[in-house]
């Protein structure tokens, strides 16, 4: 019975970690392009800001 | 004797390890301020803080030391990772402290604390945080070394060399990029780590067989490898600080809750939490099957040193091409995992200590130029730490007990500001001695020999318990004592 609980549980985890690993791969390139794209606008509005003397 | 082929393993890992820091150096031109040094502006989204929160949380020491529970415990050396799973998920799923904290906009925990305690609450919250913080990463430098000089088959005299070059390149972006760098390397890292980790665990189950696995655990550690209750080595203490220290780490380590501080909303910073949490089993299970993996192929040879049994176990076993993608994975858990540590306890110290110098005064260049200098003094003191200290027992029991020393007073601080609207500063005050005092001494009694046959008798389970109950006693009995004695100014 324990060998069967353990068993079940590293197989859903390998199995968890596979998919997570796939879907983080796509999406999280998804978030990286906007977090970019989100700070070049905020330092765009900043240098603009900024007064040269 | 390794497996490891340097023209053709070399390769994969200077391809990997060029690419990635490239990543993190081009990073630094998106810097601008303090905030987007220490939390990348705040823009965080889910997957990116999935991959950030996983990578970081599993390095080389976190891997040989969960390995090393593994080999020594069966599968009951996987119960810190289920009581860790669980706490995340009910964290996330109910918000409970990660939520007031997200929507006060703060940087750290110390400046949370702040808004309920006051400033020498903040000061001092800071300081003990650093301590337990860099006490609990100095060994990380000296595991990481050890196992590439295992699996790469280095002469182990370069193993400071080969320190030194790991902690350069991860400081370098590092102190370039900021947060920013990390999260991106950190997204490499973590699909390199994952793949990598994947293919080898797939290999050992069908290398040895599954069964054949589970057979050896029964056979060398008895029925105490499947049940954590009846194994001589773990009992119910143990099992006890592991529930402990798990809701205290989701709640208050600096390393998880930045994430939660860097995500977009406080909704998405939950969301991370519970999408994260089964990556927390995760990152004991996997270690686990390499430990038992040695068990089964060295039996009990590294009864010893059986911290070094997963490394020789997959240096022997990795065939060549496959080993270089492993160690590629390994430096990519490792760097993720110091860069994000630097940076958290660099943060702190910029941000909590350092408060009463700068007031928040500085400019964003002179606070950038300070943050980067502290991540390379925290980088030096690795170097020297990881030379110097010598690691005694189980590294994981090192790891929980240096966490302690912040853990238990924090978390109980960070629950009271949340919830109970008696908590004041003496309180406060009262859990940070009492949470550091218990451990440190523990950590300095087992260093010195007339002590050491009382440590063991304690043993650092129970002592553990003990501070986590010690520091909520002295929360209640501080602030009920200033309550009484200074009603008005409570």
């Amino acid at each position: 019975m324990t060998y069967l609980f353990w068993s079940i549980l590293c197989f859903l985890t390998i199995s968890w970690f596979i998919m997570v690993m796939l879907i983080v791969a796509y999406r999280g390139g998804i978030d990286i392009k906007h977090l970019l794209k989100d700070l070049q606008s905020d330092g765009t509005y900043e240098n603009e800001d900024i007064p040269s003397y | 004797m390794s497996n490891f082929n340097w023209l053709i393993d070399g390769p994969i890992v200077l391809i990997y390890l060029g690419g990635t820091i490239t990543c993190g150096l081009l990073i630094r031109r998106y810097v601008h301020k303090v905030d987007d040094f220490l939390l990348a502006g705040r823009n965080v989204n889910l997957y990116l803080g999935i991959a950030s929160l996983a990578a970081s949380e599993f390095g080389i020491a976190t891997c040989m030391g969960n390995a090393e529970l593994g080999y020594k415990y069966g599968f009951a050396g996987v119960t810190p990772g289920i009581a860790l799973a669980l706490a995340m998920f009910v964290v996330g799923y109910t918000g409970f402290c990660i939520r007031p904290l997200r929507e006060q906009k703060v940087i750290t925990l110390p400046e949370f604390f702040e808004k309920k305690f006051g400033k020498q609450v903040r000061w001092a919250c800071g300081l003990v945080m650093v301590l337990g913080g860099l006490l609990n990463m100095g060994v990380f430098l000296r595991q990481a070394g050890d196992f590439l000089s295992i699996v790469c088959g280095f002469d182990p005299s370069y193993l400071e060399v080969v320190m030194t070059v790991i902690l350069a390149a991860i400081a370098l972006y590092t102190i370039l990029g900021g947060m920013l760098s990390i999260l991106i390397t950190d997204y490499i890292q973590f699909i390199v780590m994952s793949a990598g980790l994947i293919i080898v665990i797939l290999m050992i189950i069908f290398k040895f067989g599954w069964a054949a696995l589970l057979e050896t655990a029964g056979q060398q550690i008895g029925d105490g490898a499947f049940n954590p209750f009846i194994n001589p080595h773990y009992g119910v203490d143990r099992i006890l600080l592991d529930v402990f220290l798990a809701f205290a780490a989701v709640l208050t380590w600096q390393t998880m809750i930045s994430r939660v501080l860097a995500s977009k909303d406080s909704g998405t910073g939950k969301r991370i939490y519970m999408n994260t949490s089964p990556f927390f089993l995760a990152r004991f299970v996997l270690p686990a099957i390499l430990g038992i993996g040695a068990l089964h192929y060295f039996g009990s040879d590294f009864h010893d040193k059986s911290i070094f049994a997963m490394p020789n176990f997959l240096s022997a076993v990795i065939p060549v091409g496959l080993i270089g993608i492993l160690v590629a994975s390994m430096l990519a858990a490792d760097m993720s995992t110091n860069s994000s540590y630097m940076l958290a306890w660099s943060s702190i110290i910029y941000n909590d200590i350092m408060k009463p110098i700068h007031k928040g005064r500085w400019s964003e260049v002179k606070g950038l130029f300070w943050n980067r200098l502290l991540i390379a003094c925290i980088g030096i003191f690795l170097l020297l730490y990881g030379l110097w200290y010598p690691l005694k027992g189980d590294l994981w029991v090192y790891l929980q007990v240096t966490g302690t020393i912040y853990l238990s007073s924090m978390s109980v601080i960070l629950i009271a500001a949340c919830y109970w609207n008696r908590a004041n500063s003496w309180g406060a005050f009262a859990a940070i001695i009492a949470g550091a005092f218990i451990p440190i001494s523990f950590l300095v009694m087992q260093q010195i020999e007339i002590t050491q046959p009382l440590t063991q008798k304690i043993g650092p389970y129970k002592t553990g318990v003990a501070t986590y109950l010690v520091a909520a006693v002295a929360m209640v009995a501080g602030s009920l004592i200033k309550n009484n004695i200074k009603p008005d100014l409570s």
